[in-house]
């Protein structure tokens, strides 16, 4: 796999992830909106900057899909705040994953940021679930 | 790396630490749960630069067992992390294939800190530990090798996610 494998990857991720906010803006709680618009908002961001870096690579970045499977149904604020968990667990392992497909620095540093971002988002809505504890060991893994 | 995932797949695979994300799948697939992906040291001449890493974080644990002392009301707050922080150690010395400190050491490193004056641990100093910890790790993510990069990059994440933590 190259690097830009790596990216088309985990852009596929970032698309995937903004599909899946759109549901948990769906059903979150009236409190928990403002945060999942900011979270949407950063994966936007990282997912045009992503596109970006590929075609500054000569590679046509990959588009989102329409629709996309969840992994389980969400029905009310708590399996909203599930969801959110696991996107950012998701896109914390893709993230990861690029950072072993390249010996770029550059690169590796955006990686590691977009890992430690979703990284921090995953403790933020465990905190909100009540998950403890609200860290793990190694993120992404 | 296999057959990518359907596109379509991806939320699920997401949702699930597979895919894109399926290569930490095959990789992690070489390890037991939950413990990391650990690429073993190569011998050079030139310290590991790893060592680094694993003496900040065992410094780290031993600092969370003495705030823990001294501050039992914060030993909830501040165990988990710790305890993560011990399994990172774990890690790092299986990553430089270091054998395991026996349990004796273990025992007398405990005692001796314990003995007599023990400088105060604050929130705040463990927080810059922390912080210390995460940079280290990071700029060692940008030079190690392709094997050791998700590993190293994982370890700096967890540490600004303590970090959070302890404000």
């Amino acid at each position: 796999m190259t690097e830009v494998d790596a990216l088309q990857d985990a852009l596929a991720g970032e698309h995937a992830v903004i599909w899946g906010y759109g549901v948990v803006g769906a059903e979150a709680a009236e409190q928990h909106l403002p945060a999942v618009r900011a979270a949407e908002q950063a994966h936007r961001t990282r997912r045009d900057d992503t596109a970006d870096l590929l075609r500054s690579m000569s590679a046509e970045p990959i588009e989102s899909e329409a629709y996309y499977e969840l992994p389980f149904p969400v029905t009310d604020p708590a399996l909203a705040v599930s969801l959110a968990v696991h996107l950012e667990e998701g896109s914390a392992a893709a993230w990861r994953f690029v950072l072993g497909q390249t010996e770029d620095a550059e690169l590796r540093r955006t990686a590691l940021v977009a890992l430690s971002e979703s990284a921090l988002q995953a403790v933020q809505w465990r905190l909100q679930a009540g998950i403890a504890p609200a860290t793990v060991a190694f993120p992404g893994q | 790396m296999g057959t990518p995932l359907s596109r379509r797949r991806v939320l699920v695979a997401l949702a699930t630490g597979v895919g894109a994300v399926g290569g930490a799948g095959l990789l992690s697939a070489c390890t037991g749960s939950p413990g990391p992906v650990i690429p073993t040291a190569t011998p050079s001449t030139a310290p590991d630069p790893l060592l680094a890493v694993l003496t900040e974080r065992e410094a780290l644990v031993a600092q969370y067992d003495l705030a823990g002392r001294q501050q039992p009301d914060l030993a909830p707050r501040l165990l988990p992390l710790r305890d993560q922080t011990e399994e990172q150690v774990v890690a790092l010395r299986l990553a430089l294939a270091l054998p395991e400190p026996s349990s004796e050491a273990t025992s007398r490193a405990r005692t001796s800190s314990a003995v007599p004056v023990e400088p105060p641990v604050t929130l705040e100093g463990l927080r810059s530990s922390v912080r210390a910890t995460a940079t280290s790790a990071a700029a060692v993510c940008e030079t190690t090798t392709v094997e050791r990069a998700p590993f190293v990059g994982s370890l700096a994440a967890a540490a600004s996610c303590h970090d959070l933590l302890l404000r």
